[in-house]
């Protein structure tokens, strides 16, 4: 044996082995990760992740969705504190859209060449602040979506009413900064870009925002609602064509129509207050809304033909359980797993590659309608947008066929007729309507407007914290999360302590 | 080139050769009192050719010539060295000697060392025991033996993991099993578990006990720090058979056979059977919607509609776990071929074993090759070869824990007056869907799951090395190895069209498909130069050595929903298709000596050092340190005047070392992902990190201290080994959680630091001990206790992992590792529970107690008669909880006793409202239990998790002598019982060792395992 080549072997391992950390730089970095990204695709994953799905307790708490079960289900149906269903948006919204539009703005807060796309990412970043505050009062604002940029891991939670200040000011900035002659978006979901339709949209945004303060500080609506419907400044959604909508599909399904499509379909009903209203007002959208099918347990394709007869839908009343259900004043009974009661229309505004509305024109000229009735703008007539308003939803689905005719009738019917005496109650009536299913926003106006003059649930088990101070009997706000309040205690203590509480009781700023 | 392939057909022939050129000498070694001596080592002196004494003291050896010198050697017993000359017979008596005086362990880095030169504390596996009462997981026959390990064995099925603790949870991570090495060169134990909940086993898995020569476990920091890194946890150090010491041609056939049995701990109530809120079913419908609850009438014999459209009599089944489950039949047969000549030996195994599931359609194959290979090239250079290579083939690994394809999670809260045989026709409808048993379809139909669901992961494993060393004289030698360890994985699994928690597609069919392949990699390359020299009473030896290791991961997948042919599960027939590949590399370079001192062999001063350079560090920082230092003591020897005659050998031992962990690559880095599919034409970018990363980490440090004693008295009736230490775990690299409103949901840290602590103690005492019968009785016991010192600033906890319904493993500053926590009940300030409308509400988040064992101990007995063996043992494990998501089921379902309270008029709960008067508002039964899953509340099914165990029972035979005219020289039989009895044990329902997962991060958390199994077995060994 050649020994020498051996021994000389060992000693080239030996010296390969002494250069000890040759190319580590190289090893250490991955091949087939991205560490940079054009930051227009993270504005389209954030507006697609922006679509949390509502229905667990906002869809409840308006009801217009309920199921009789508790465990997993619970939430808005009972009243009651679930901290996996409650803490859904928080979650949702923080480790997705705000994580990465805050990545977008702070990468391109000193770029002039990407203004429209940093403005668009501004607006949709304040939208998604505002559903926070929304549900939970004082939320993380400032400090928000820091993590890796400023090593921020726990973050304050900021005053609701500063973050609300700060999101107005951001519609107003963003929306004013967008230039169609500067820089193309044509990644963008919602409009690709459209620089003309994202005005609209910031325009439209900012005029929610004000309307939020009608119960609060009159003046601030007034000021903040005269900003947004500045001609000047761009307009406001102007048809269904500027709708903010995710049109979902075979790899990317609705969620909340995926859920009653799926293993919990026979387990949600139609809240017995939103059936009642469409059969008071004969409403020729509720065809396409509810129904009862022969065989709810079964999936869509055995189901069976769904019967929409308006007349012959009953809602499931809100206060029971699975068990006391049946002492319920018109029990219908059961379909096999199932109970009798009427179900979302699977194959419409459930279906799983179904759409999910964010922002529409119909809410938007609601919104104007009680602007005006309000007084805090001087065009139009409170008529023309409240009409206009209810027609502009009966023509966004592009399987609704309501013809003009029957939209006449409806808006001709002895509740829906205009009454400037009852204005508000009937604006923010069909707002709720127009909402139906974009639940988070449904919430708050029901919240500031009082409107539909809901009944409180009353369910036997409800949190006692609903029916303390001046909750009345239903939930105003979502607590925080458990994790947040094992993870961030102090920041949590510091909020809770600044609002009062942290219970299903306390109100938002404008709710007051 | 060349010189090798001769090499090759040169050793094919070598033992041929030899046979040939050589003859037979016997005999028979006895000690002082003419007793016969088993197992003592008989050598041709400068050859690897050997055998050993049977247990009548006979040996029998080929021998080159008569120069030959023959070498006997036996732990305890002065070696003796004989000239053949012409004799026929060498009959021989060894002399007793100080006790532990020759005993050699393979130590780090596959040197060998005299034992008592060690000053750290290492246990050696009795290789017979983990043959004769077999798992399938050659880790988990580790349970109960070694003081200072505690193993588990996940109850997931054969093709599972062995969970493998040495000295406590040395890191706040989920991974802290020792490493395993074969044969001097590291091997991958990762423990895998699929995205379906599976357990998709360990890298020990691929080794066939019947290979394993000696298997040593280096517990301390001491032991393991010249493995650096990868030594935090300590190390099994396993040497496979390799024919040294074999004369001529052996051929050994193992044979063996295992039936397992499921074993049923429940308790169920049968005063009321299947139905909801105290009504039972009234149709079919109402049957299919109410199978998995329990809260119907009382029984009455009546017909009732049932699940499977029948009328079946309201009776209770009290038999569905033992009527579904099979008898599990395990399968191992191996051959082993192998020989030898005075300059090296070889040996060749082939194992089978084929493992059917106590669950239907569920199993486990494997064939296993191993070869060993050495050989003296020259006088002075030698070569050795290792490889192992494994085919696993996993087919339907059981889902454990979780819910849906659950099996165990359905049949543990099936109605208790259904028939689980009922589920199995129709487990479909007309349509070829699933077949509903309840409103639940997350209870997914058991016979669906093993119909129509399908996982198979197929593994293709190769490793060893290729080991050259040269001897320059007898005082100095270098070695280079090459080591190598690759395997590749196949790995599908379906959710089959027609479940019924699936969403129905627009077009096509539900379901989802997955494929993956995976290969892994780990190169190892390692030189050791060693010398030593005596300067007087000073004798010297020291080694220096060099390690490149490099591990390569890569996985292909494709993920595919909703498909447009019914029932064909392949990516093409996808709808949507999501398309993966993952990459890692890393490469850890070291460079490493020892120094050994002993003085006139009773003083013995042993220091090591390693150098490990990451290149998953930052490059500023990424070269550390590891030292130790250790002494040994021999006061027997050191005062050999002084001791009484009973003293036979004492030892005393002190030891220090600094060891470290690893780390991961690309932990630096922010990166960006895109969906693989677009949405409507647009793209979807986002940050992959949920973990906001740390470009300034470094690898966390263990520092351990140890203190031990050894002790052999009244002529080995006793023998004691007892070892103290202090293990303190720094720069704990965290993955701290932080608030989701930064974006993310964790950071890694370089902050934490924990502290264990314990004692190990062995006493081994030989009661009665004659020419025909033995009785060997061993306590081993373990006191591991630790804190968490130090977490994140500031954070008092971080939770690691959740239960599948409630309850956190948690670290907690001041507190043992593994917290159990979760909500209590709301309570008044007196400390009795709120009631609001009847129903008690969500309390605070408490912690319950540690989930890790205190107390772990083991009481081996081995009596042998003539040629008869049996072996028991017991063991023990204390000091921990258990937190049961499966009680909770069994209560709200209707199953579990306590759910009596309340059937008739509702559950008046012992509880106080806020204005201070007692609840009287009763609530209906199956809605007031129902309130434990929706409000989390734990305190109800927080166990003392301690059992004793009955373990094994084994008796062996040695028939040798009946057969030794024929051409067989030995023969074996063995039958054994595992998991005999469980003794003592708190947890309702279930076995107290039912929790399922490897990692340390869900350590106490019970869910819907797979029951335990009482395994009845018989081996037969034949040598020829």
């Amino acid at each position: 044996m050649k020994i020498k080549h051996i021994i000389t072997a060992v000693f080239a391992l030996m010296i390969g082995v002494s250069s000890c950390d040759k190319d580590f730089e190289e090893i250490n970095t991955s091949p087939t990760q991205a560490t940079t990204l054009d930051p227009m695709y993270q504005l389209a994953q954030a507006e697609y992740s922006s679509a949390v799905s509502d229905y667990h307790y906002q869809g409840e708490i308006v009801q217009n969705i309920i199921t009789p079960y508790g465990g997993v289900l619970e939430g808005g149906n009972r009243n009651t504190y679930i901290d996996a269903n409650a803490s859904a948006f928080f979650v949702g919204l923080y480790t997705g859209p705000i994580k990465n539009l805050i990545d977008v703005t702070e990468k391109l807060k000193d770029n002039p060449d990407r203004v429209n796309l940093y403005s668009m990412a501004r607006i949709w970043k304040a939208y998604c602040f505002q559903f926070l505050v929304d549900c939970y009062g004082d939320v993380p604002y400032t400090d928000a979506g820091k993590a890796f940029i400023s090593n921020t891991f726990l973050p304050k939670y900021d005053d609701q009413k500063a973050i609300y200040d700060d999101i107005i000011k951001e519609f107003t900035e963003a929306t004013d900064a967008l230039d169609a002659a500067k820089d193309k978006v044509p990644g963008d979901i919602f409009y690709k870009g459209d620089i003309a339709k994202w005005k609209k949209l910031g325009n439209s945004l900012l005029l929610r925002a004000g309307m939020r303060y009608t119960k609060f500080n009159s003046s601030t609506a007034a000021t903040i609602v005269a900003k947004a419907t500045n001609p000047a400044r761009g307009g406001l959604l102007s048809s269904n064509a500027d709708n903010v909508a995710l049109q979902y599909t075979s790899a990317f399904t609705y969620p909340t129509g995926s859920m009653l499509n799926g293993g919990e379909r026979h387990n949600y009903y139609v809240g017995a207050p939103l059936v009642n209203y469409l059969k008071l007002t004969n409403d020729p959208r509720a065809a396409y809304m509810i129904c009862k099918y022969p065989i709810p347990a079964n999936p869509l394709a055995t189901a069976g033909t769904p019967n929409t007869n308006l007349a012959d839908q009953i809602g499931m009343p809100y206060g029971y359980d699975e068990t006391t259900i049946a002492n319920a004043p018109g029990f219908p009974g059961k379909i096999g797993a199932a109970y009798a009661y009427s179900q979302f229309n699977r194959a419409t505004v459930a279906a799983v590659e179904g759409k999910m509305y964010l922002v529409t024109y119909s809410q938007t000229l609601l919104l104007l309608a009680e602007a005006r009735e309000r007084g805090y703008i001087s065009t139009g007539t409170v008529k023309d947008y409240y009409e206009s308003g209810i027609k502009a939803c009966m023509t966004q689905q592009s399987y609704i066929t309501i013809t003009t005719a029957q939209q006449d009738a409806f808006l001709a019917g002895a509740e829906v007729a205009f009454d400037p005496a009852s204005a508000l109650e009937q604006i923010n009536e069909q707002y709720w309507i127009s909402s139906f299913m974009i639940w988070n926003e449904a919430w708050a106006n029901f919240r500031r407007s009082g409107y539909p003059a809901l009944s409180p649930i009353n369910y036997p088990g409800e949190d006692p914290s609903v029916d303390a101070g001046t909750a009345g009997g239903f939930i105003h706000k979502l607590p925080y999360t458990n994790r947040e309040k094992s993870v961030n205690p102090a920041n949590v203590a510091e909020a809770t302590a600044r609002m009062g509480g942290d219970n299903l009781g306390i109100r938002v700023f404008w709710d007051k | 080139m060349r010189k090798i392939a001769m090499m090759l057909v040169f050793l094919l022939f070598a033992g041929l050769q030899v046979v040939l050129a050589q003859r037979t000498i016997t005999g028979k070694v006895v000690d002082s009192q003419g007793q016969p001596l088993i197992g003592v080592t008989v050598l041709v002196k400068g050859t690897t050719v050997g055998t050993a004494t049977d247990v009548e003291g006979n040996f029998s050896l080929q021998v080159p010539n008569d120069q030959a010198t023959l070498q006997l050697s036996y732990v305890g017993y002065t070696a003796q060295e004989i000239i053949v000359g012409n004799q026929a017979t060498i009959n021989v008596t060894l002399a007793e000697s100080s006790f532990m005086m020759n005993e050699v362990v393979v130590t780090a880095l596959g040197i060998k060392r005299e034992s008592k030169s060690l000053g750290y504390s290492t246990s050696t596996v009795n290789t017979a025991q983990i043959t004769e009462a077999r798992t399938v997981n050659v880790g988990n026959s580790l349970i109960g033996k070694i003081a200072g390990m505690n193993v588990t064995a996940p109850p997931t099925g054969p093709g599972g993991s062995s969970k493998i603790r040495i000295r406590g949870q040395s890191s706040f991570g989920g991974n802290n099993s020792p490493l395993i090495v074969v044969n001097g060169v590291p091997i991958s134990n990762n423990a895998d578990v699929s995205a379906q909940n599976a357990d998709l086993g360990d890298g020990l898995q691929s080794i066939n006990p019947e290979d394993i020569e000696s298997m040593t476990v280096l517990k301390g920091a001491t032991a393991a720090a010249l493995y650096g890194y990868r030594a935090k946890d300590g190390v099994i150090i396993i040497t496979t058979k390799s024919g040294r010491g074999q004369q001529g041609i052996g051929v050994e056939v193992n044979s063996g056979f295992q039936a397992d049995q499921a074993l049923d701990y429940t308790d169920f109530q049968y005063e009321y059977g299947q139905g909801e809120s105290g009504i039972r079913a009234a149709s079919v419908a109402d049957a299919q919607k109410s199978g998995v609850w329990s809260f119907g009438t009382k029984f009455d014999g009546a017909d009732v509609w049932n699940v499977d459209g029948q009328l079946h009599p309201y009776v209770p089944y009290k038999d569905n776990i033992k009527n579904f489950y099979n008898t599990g039949l395990i399968f191992n047969n191996s051959v082993a071929l192998s020989g030898g000549n005075e300059n090296g030996g070889f040996r060749l195994s082939l194992s089978n074993s084929n493992a059917n599931s106590i669950i239907p359609e569920t199993t486990f194959k494997k064939n296993i090759v191993d070869l060993g290979l050495n050989y003296n090239l020259t006088k002075k250079l030698s070569v050795g070869l290792n490889a192992n290579y494994s085919i696993e083939k996993k087919h339907n690994p059981p889902a454990v824990g979780g819910q849906d394809f659950n099996i165990n999670n359905t049949l543990y809260t099936l109605a208790n007056s259904i028939d689980q045989a009922w589920l199995e026709f129709p487990y479909k409808d007309a349509d070829g869907n699933e077949q509903p048993l309840s409103r639940f379809t997350n209870r997914t139909n058991p016979y669906w799951t093993i119909n129509q669901r399908f996982e198979d992961h197929d593994r293709n494993r190769i490793f060893g090395n290729v080991l050259l060393k040269y001897e320059f004289t007898d005082w100095l030698y270098i070695q280079g190895r090459m080591g190598q360890d690759f395997y590749s994985v196949a790995h599908d699994y379906n959710t089959p069209t027609g479940t019924r928690f699936l969403t129905a597609p627009a077009s096509g069919f539900n379901g989802t498909y997955y494929q993956d392949q995976e290969t892994f990699n780990e190169r190892n390359l390692d030189f050791l130069i060693g010398a030593n020299h005596s300067f007087g009473d000073i004798d010297v030896s020291a080694s220096f050595g060099g390690n490149s290791m490099d591990q390569i991961g890569q996985v292909l997948s494709t993920y595919v929903t909703n498909f447009y042919v019914r029932d064909l599960y392949s990516t093409a027939n996808g709808q949507t298709k999501e398309p993966g590949f993952s990459y890692y590399h890393k490469r850890v370079n070291s460079l490493y000596g020892t120094l050994d001192l002993s003085y006139k062999g009773f003083l013995f001063l042993n220091a090591t050092g390693r150098n490990d350079w990451f290149s998953t560090l930052n490059p500023e920082s990424n070269s550390y340190l590891y030292p130790s230092v250790s002494t040994s003591f021999l006061f027997t020897e050191a005062f050999a005047s002084a001791m009484p005659e009973w003293m036979n050998y004492g030892k005393l031992r002190l030891a220090y070392a600094e060891v470290g962990g690893d780390t991961s690559p690309y932990t630096n880095q922010l990166f960006y992902g895109v969906n693989t599919n677009t949405f409507n034409g647009f793209a979807l970018g986002y940050i992959s990190n949920s973990t906001s990363p740390n470009p300034n980490l470094k690898p966390l440090k263990v520092k351990e201290s140890e203190i031990g004693l050894e002790l052999i008295l009244l002529d080995r009736r006793i023998s004691l080994d007892v070892a103290g230490y202090i293990k303190n775990t720094i720069d704990e690299i965290l993955n701290v959680d932080i608030s989701q409103a930064s974006g993310y949901t964790s950071t890694k840290v370089n902050l934490g630091r924990l502290k264990n602590q314990g004692i190990e103690a062995l006493l081994t005492l030989v009661p009665v001990r004659n020419a025909n019968f033995t009785w060997e009785t061993a306590f081993n016991y373990t006191h591991n206790t630790s804190e968490v010192l130090e977490l994140a600033s500031g954070q008092a906890r971080i939770d690691v992992g959740s239960g599948d319904f409630f309850g956190t493993t948690s670290h907690e500053v001041g507190m043992p590792l593994a917290s159990l926590r979760g909500f209590d009940y709301r309570r008044n300030a007196d400390g009795t529970i709120q009631t609001a409308n009847g129903r008690f509400l969500q309390g605070n988040i408490i912690t319950f107690g540690s989930a890790i064992p205190t107390d772990i101990a083991g009481w081996l007995n081995t009596l042998t008669y003539k040629g008869f063996r049996l072996f028991a043992q017991f063991d023990y494990k204390g000091g921990h909880k258990i937190m049961s998501n499966t009680n909770m089921n069994m209560l709200r379902h209707g199953l579990h006793k306590m759910s009596l309270n309340g059937r008739e008029g509702g559950v008046v709960f012992d509880g106080y409202n806020t204005d201070g008067s007692a609840n009287s508002v009763a609530v209906e039964a199956e809605s007031f239990y129902a309130d434990y899953r929706s409000k989390a509340v734990a305190t109800p099914f927080v166990y003392d998790g301690s059992f004793i165990k009955f373990r094994t029972l084994s008796l062996g035979a040695d028939l040798s002598k009946y057969v030794s005219k024929s051409f067989i020289k030995g023969l074996n039989v063995n039958a054994y019982v595992n998991n005999v009895a469980l003794l003592v044990g708190h947890v309702d329902n279930l076995d107290p060792e039912t929790v399922y997962a490897t990692s340390d991060n869900k350590s106490g958390l019970e869910s819907s395992a797979m029951p335990t199994t009482r395994s009845y077995g018989l081996n037969l060994n034949i040598k020829f």
